[in-house]
């Protein structure tokens, strides 16, 4: 059942079929582009709100958007992936000192035997 | 062998059994069911919007597709197999430009891509493939290959029975799919480095 139409039909799809196929192996861009669109919309409403925030005498209402602003920066970090309070430094981490054998253990190990 | 291999694929072809028709109708309510179950799930916050995108989309390439394929099976049930050639190709057609929609789309719905959503793009990707063999197959060679219909059929129908599987239970099969990479991480390692 050769015929050209046919071929040309099987050209056709085997060649979305690649595009697809390199979409899914390229789609860590995809996702970086996502992000960076995300982020970018964020910023811009930010830097408004920021411009509204100025012209603003104290008040309740500039309180609530000061708390406006301060949700877009969690939505940022959120879609980022960074901490909430980025300024804060990390706990220490805790080492545990594997050469020193507790005294109890030894003493349990000991009746044992 | 060659008797279970005709036997299995006796059910997909053309008779008077019509097992192919009722298969397909079960499996688009089965997904229809998937689908149902899924938007119960969002409007009670199980599941996020990118699960809900995706089982919806999915659904409707494979409902529109499966109606024009039985419409093909009840009226031209004589001409079935010089009318199912354009057919065949608008499914690969439909389930590559589903996986291209799909991963344009769910990066902007959610940040962590889902086991589900890897294995629906397997399934539409792996599908499409078969089913441009299974037409080269058709249109280049004189004789009909027995062994090629029997792994087009076998594959497609456990590709879409473990689509369905993600559908209703992602949780599960992420936690499969997390086991299973964690064992075969060395080989999953080594294809990643091909294909990079």
């Amino acid at each position: 059942m050769n015929s050209p139409v046919l071929t040309l039909q099987l050209i056709f799809c085997f060649f979305v079929w690649a595009i697809a196929f390199t979409v899914f192996l390229k789609r860590h861009s995809i996702i970086r582009l996502a992000v960076a669109v995300k982020v970018r919309n964020i910023y811009l409403n930010y830097i408004e709100k920021e411009h509204q925030l100025k012209k603003l005498p104290m008040g309740d209402e500039r309180e609530a958007l000061f708390l406006e602003m301060k949700g877009l920066k969690d939505r940022i970090a959120e879609i980022e992936g960074m901490p909430t309070h980025s300024n804060l430094r990390p706990f220490p981490e805790h080492k545990l000192n594997t050469n020193v054998i507790p005294l109890h253990f030894r003493k349990k190990n000991k009746n044992a035997s | 062998m060659n008797e279970l291999i005709n036997g299995y694929l006796s059910l997909f072809y053309v008779s008077d059994s019509d097992f192919f028709l009722d298969y397909l109708i079960a499996y688009s309510s089965s997904l229809l069911i998937a689908f149902f179950i899924t938007c119960i799930k969002f409007a009670l916050k199980k599941t996020n919007l990118a699960h809900l995108t995706l089982v919806g989309t999915i659904t409707l390439s494979y409902l529109s597709t499966d109606y024009i394929m039985t419409l093909e099976y009840m009226t031209k049930k004589s001409e079935w197999l010089e009318s199912i050639m354009n057919t065949y190709f608008m499914f690969s057609l439909f389930d590559s430009l589903t996986a291209g929609l799909l991963l344009f789309l769910t990066p902007f719905l959610t940040k962590k891509l889902s086991s589900a959503f890897y294995i629906s793009i397997y399934v539409l990707l792996c599908n499409s493939l078969l089913h441009l063999i299974l037409m080269t197959d058709y249109i280049f060679s004189p004789n009909v290959n027995k062994g090629i219909h029997f792994l087009y059929s076998t594959m497609v129908n456990a590709n879409d029975l473990l689509m369905l599987v993600a559908f209703i239970a992602p949780v599960w099969v992420g936690y499969v799919v997390s086991f299973l990479a964690g064992r075969y991480r060395n080989t999953i390692a080594r294809l990643k480095a091909m294909l990079a």
